[in-house]
């Protein structure tokens, strides 16, 4: 017999153990001749059961029969005496013991009381007496106890038996999980639930109890209650939204938060982010980068918003929805992304005169800001598009990552100086251009801003400029945009926006390609995808561009996946090529680990080891250093281990299992109740010897709610119980150190705020509005009139660098979302 | 026909395979049977999407698996014995091999009937009385291992008498 055939049938027998069934699984997955065989052989095993099964009904059948035939013995007397002695001994019996403890209330279908051996039917009202045993169904049952307002309710696929109550009430909870609500007890007498591994004893409070095949897990959510282990009589009291466990083994026994308190603290702070008050969302409702103006960060001031801020609202919302079924908040966040951030058929109304067989002049690169503007390069080759004839369609679906909320630049949107919602974009010169260099421009360039030729003449150098619409799309939003849609779907949302989430991947499939079509698609997800054309329709031209590089920060195996399998996420031609993604992405990730566990970097298109890309330690921008931060090791292995959680796939595993090995050394957790996570990284080598070092640390709330998270679903795929508790501590302590009237925020000194002055380079004579050598804060004169502005001043002043407390959206999101999904995957 | 005709002679036809997958893959007896109950729910009130082109059983079992999905995700309540990924090998290797309407019930009896009194017994143990194996051994006096192992020769015996004799 094969080592497969084995395991099957251990399986079906039910005595594999975790690690064979684990190892069954790999084989299901990785080969369809085992997964033939599993078919084979339970259906096999059904065959069994349903013979003997049939059998046994049969017998049954036969038995009822007898019973209703046989004829009855004529015992007059003996029924007459019987009948008088019952009449007298039937109200002291009673008394004695089947006076109803309690009574069933609004039992779902399915349930089942018995009373020894017989099966009683299980109606609304009927009286539960000792020794009685309930047992739950896929709905729940309640038993309501007599003369006072408690209730045990039993959830799906509970039992337990009322007991004996000598001593006060008690409840033998033999499996499943319970809610129970309990009112005070006479002093003395208190209410017991007693579990295969030790006892919960109660005087008044309302409590949930789990017990599994290995433990019993008490969380309270009103007062308190003693919880005592069978195996040696420890005992911890467990007080309100705290949650403890008892095993049959014999370690310490702690009460810690609960996921029921996790769950609370998740729906204080979606309130918080909804309340009108907090500052979070505009008149519009459309979320802000930040509540605080005063803020530089990727976007330049707090009230712009990000497509990226958008993603994290859809999954916001959609967490909110799986909370409480309310989906209405996930509707209105998907109208307002796609109203917003997703340009118009109008936004892009050349987009039809686009030709694939030549998608866009190529303009070179530069490495610094003062070498442009820069000529195109018409001589240089460009490939063919075949994804735009493949996908067909005149206009691209996918978001913009820049938008300015209250028109504070004043730029408008599409041609309306007054209008609010503008889309902008920055970042046109070169890696080294941070955002102290860089110069913000609408992305409908109709010349009424800026110079002449609006602002085109400081990036790219023409003879003649003609208007025209440019968007850059930040492929790690959209996906992400994806996932939550994903997730809305699974999590039983109504109309889910599936088929707009297809587009928008289908759309995504520009950034797993290189900036012109010269290459076949490097499948990775690139740093951005661009597309633009002329706004002259008399005189319409349109172009498009993806990307040559790739960030380990920006890869999403989980988004990738629902795009190949999902059955309404996935596209008739997009699946194959996410599918090859995916694929692409799992190499990525194991090439990228360091010796220690972190994610190095990425790799850019042309000449490398990596599938013709070579490695790049710092993929896109140079100040600073693009994989220096933190942040990108949290964000993507997130991904990685949902995705680990989704699928149990085996090349996902041992990359997250030696990050999250990393991850517990570097993280510091101080007795005093402060933590301490990197913030940043300092790389030596190159893939196959990368080594990493930790040179800053941080206690950011946005990037320890994200490694949180992260934990969370590595600690549920892999039940790695140290990453969970590591998880439970950081967000048990962002709640506690840093938890604020609006959400949660943490000091942060601004080291950078000194760039306010510094001189963004613009070149000599250039006829906009801004003349050489103006400093970032000359460009944007109304931040002297923002309230937070005379506090930089006043720090400056002195040398130092001021400090702030932000609120920004994605970081409140990342620690609301982790404390959603610790309570749903470990309540 | 009309359509709750139809539909009861599919179900009826299929229901077996479907209860097969999902014992196969869910590993508590009344999740089984609660998940079957809601899937047959479904599967009636979705009928009228469903396509005669495609194979019932396999439109079922879809049906079934994203119920399972659906219950794990929302509430983690569903004993899954394997990860999504493992249910969907095992959904298509069910597709892939979906068994002809023929004679096994009649075969299998038949083929029981021949079997010896104490091998018939220790069948009835787990599957009539759905004892545990643990639960047989100890009423056997054996051994786990040594009743896992008794089991598989006697169904190896009842499917190779069932390979070579027609009923």
């Amino acid at each position: 017999m094969s080592r497969v055939e084995d395991l099957i049938r251990r399986h079906l027998d039910e005595i594999a153990t975790p690690e064979e069934r684990a190892e069954l699984e790999r084989l299901i997955v990785g080969n369809p001749e085992a997964a033939a065989l599993f078919a084979r052989l339970s259906r096999r095993d059904a065959a069994f059961r349903r013979h003997f099964g049939e059998e046994r009904a049969a017998g049954d059948v036969a038995r009822r029969i007898r019973s209703a035939v046989r004829p009855r013995r004529r015992w007059p007397w003996f029924a007459a005496a019987a009948a008088l002695l019952f009449a007298f001994l039937i109200p002291l019996f009673r008394a004695l013991s089947v006076e109803p403890l309690a009574r069933l209330e609004r039992p779902a279908p399915g349930t089942e009381v018995w009373r020894g051996r017989e099966a009683i039917a299980p109606a609304h009202g009927l009286p539960l007496r000792s020794g009685d045993r309930v047992r739950s169904s896929a709905g729940p049952a309640t038993m309501a106890f007599a003369g006072e307002p408690t209730t045990i309710r039993l959830l799906a696929h509970a039992e337990a038996v009322i007991g004996r109550p000598e001593r006060g009430k008690r409840i033998e909870l033999r499996r499943g999980m319970i809610e129970a609500r309990v009112a005070p007890q006479t002093p003395g007498r208190p209410l017991v639930v007693a579990t295969p591994h030790g006892e919960a004893e109660v005087v008044g409070t309302a409590f949930r109890l789990d017990v599994s095949g290995a433990s019993t897990k008490l969380e309270v959510t009103e007062g308190r209650v003693l919880l005592r282990r069978a195996s040696d009589g420890a005992a911890v009291e467990v007080a309100s939204l705290q949650t403890a466990v008892a095993t049959a083994g014999r370690e310490a026994m702690a009460a810690v938060p609960s996921a029921t308190a996790f769950r609370e603290r998740f729906l204080i702070l979606w309130n918080d982010l909804h309340s009108p008050s907090k500052g979070y969302f505009s008149p519009d409702g459309i979320p802000y980068h930040s509540v605080e103006k005063l803020i530089v960060d990727a976007p330049d001031y707090g009230h712009l918003s990000t497509s990226e801020t958008f993603s994290y609202w859809l999954w916001l919302e959609a967490a909110y929805g799986a909370a409480t079924g309310d989906w209405k908040p996930f509707g209105t966040a998907w109208e307002r992304t796609e109203a917003v951030m997703i340009p118009s058929r109008s936004d892009q109304p050349t987009g039809s005169a686009y030709n694939p067989a030549r998608p866009a002049v190529a303009v070179p690169e530069r490495p610094t800001p003062s070498e442009y503007p820069v000529s195109p390069d018409p001589s240089a080759a460009v490939g063919e598009d075949r994804l735009a004839r493949e996908l067909g369609g005149n206009y691209l679906y996918g978001m913009h990552w820049l938008v300015d909320v209250d028109n504070w630049y004043g730029f408008g949107r599409r041609g309306d100086r007054s209008a609010r919602l503008g889309l902008l974009n920055t970042f046109q010169r070169g890696p080294e251009e941070s955002v102290w260099e860089t110069i913000p421009h609408p992305s409908w360039e109709d010349f009424q801003a800026g110079g002449p030729n609006g602002f085109l003449d400081l990036f790219i150098r023409e003879t003649s400029y003609a208007r025209q619409w440019r968007y850059t799309c930040a492929p790690d939003a959209d996906a992400r945009a994806i996932q939550a849609i994903y997730w809305a779907a699974t999590w039983g949302g109504p109309n889910v926006p599936t088929n707009r989430a297809a587009r928008l991947g289908d759309s995504l499939r520009y950034a797993l390609r290189d900036k012109h079509f010269r290459h076949e698609p490097h499948f990775l997800i690139g740093w951005s995808y661009a597309w633009g054309g002329s706004i002259d329709e008399r005189n319409p031209w349109a172009w498009r561009a993806g990307s040559d590089q790739a960030h380990i920060g920006y890869q999403n195996p989980v988004t990738a996946w629902a795009l190949s399998t999902h059955p309404t996420l996935r596209t008739a031609t997009g699946k194959a090529e996410w599918a090859a993604s995916l694929d692409r992405q799992l190499e990525f990730y194991a090439w990228l680990q360091s010796e220690e566990g972190a994610l190095g970097g990425g790799a850019r298109v042309g000449g490398g080891d990596f599938h013709g890309m070579a490695w790049d330690p710092h993929p896109v921008f140079l100040d600073p250093p693009s994989n220096e931060w933190f942040g990108w090791q949290a964000w993507s292995m997130d991904r990685l281990a949902q995705y680990l959680l989704l699928t149990g796939d085996p090349r996902a595993r041992p990359v997250c299992e030696k990050w999250v090995a990393w991850i517990k050394k570097v993280v510091k957790l101080d007795p005093n109740g402060t933590y301490a996570i990197p913030a940043k990284l300092e790389w030596t080598g190159r893939p196959g010897s990368l080594r990493v070092r930790v040179t800053e640390e941080t206690q950011d709330v946005g990037v320890t709610g994200a490694l949180a998270r992260a934990l969370v679903y590595h600690a549920a795929a892999t039940k790695d119980e140290g990453a969970r508790t590591l998880a439970r501590e950081l967000l048990d302590r962002i709640c506690t150190l840093f938890w604020d009237e609006r959400g949660v925020s943490n000091p942060e000194p601004r080291h950078d705020y000194r760039r306010f002055h510094e001189k963004v380079y613009i070149p000599e004579g250039w006829p906009g509005p801004h003349p050489s050598g103006s400093t970032f804060l000359d460009l944007r004169p109304k931040y002297r009139q923002d309230a937070d502005w005379p506090r930089v001043e006043a720090a400056l002043a002195r040398g130092e660098a001021p400090v702030f407390r932000y609120h920004r959206f994605w970081a409140q999101v990342e620690v609301a979302l982790a404390l959603a999904e610790y309570a749903r995957l470990f309540r | 026909m009309d359509a709750h005709a139809e539909f009861l002679k599919l179900f009826l036809r299929h229901q077996g395979d479907l209860k097969a997958f999902l014992t196969s893959v869910v590993r508590d007896r009344s999740a089984v049977d609660d998940l079957f109950q809601e899937a047959s729910l479904v599967l009636w009130k979705d009928f009228k999407d469903y396509d005669p082109a495609r194979s019932f059983g396999a439109w079922a079992r879809g049906v079934a698996a994203n119920k399972v999905l659906q219950d794990r995700d929302r509430a983690r309540r569903i004993p899954l014995a394997f990860s999504p990924a493992a249910l969907r090998a095992v959904l298509e290797a069910y597709d892939r091999s979906e068994p002809e309407p023929g004679d096994e019930k009649e075969r299998m009896r038949d083929c029981i009937s021949r079997l010896p009194e104490k091998s018939r017994r220790l069948l009835a143990l787990r599957y009539e009385e759905t004892l545990k194996l643990g639960e047989i051994a100890r009423r056997a006096g054996s051994t786990l291992d040594a009743v896992h192992k008794a089991l598989s020769r006697i169904r190896d015996a009842v499917q190779a008498c069932m390979e070579r004799r027609p009923a």
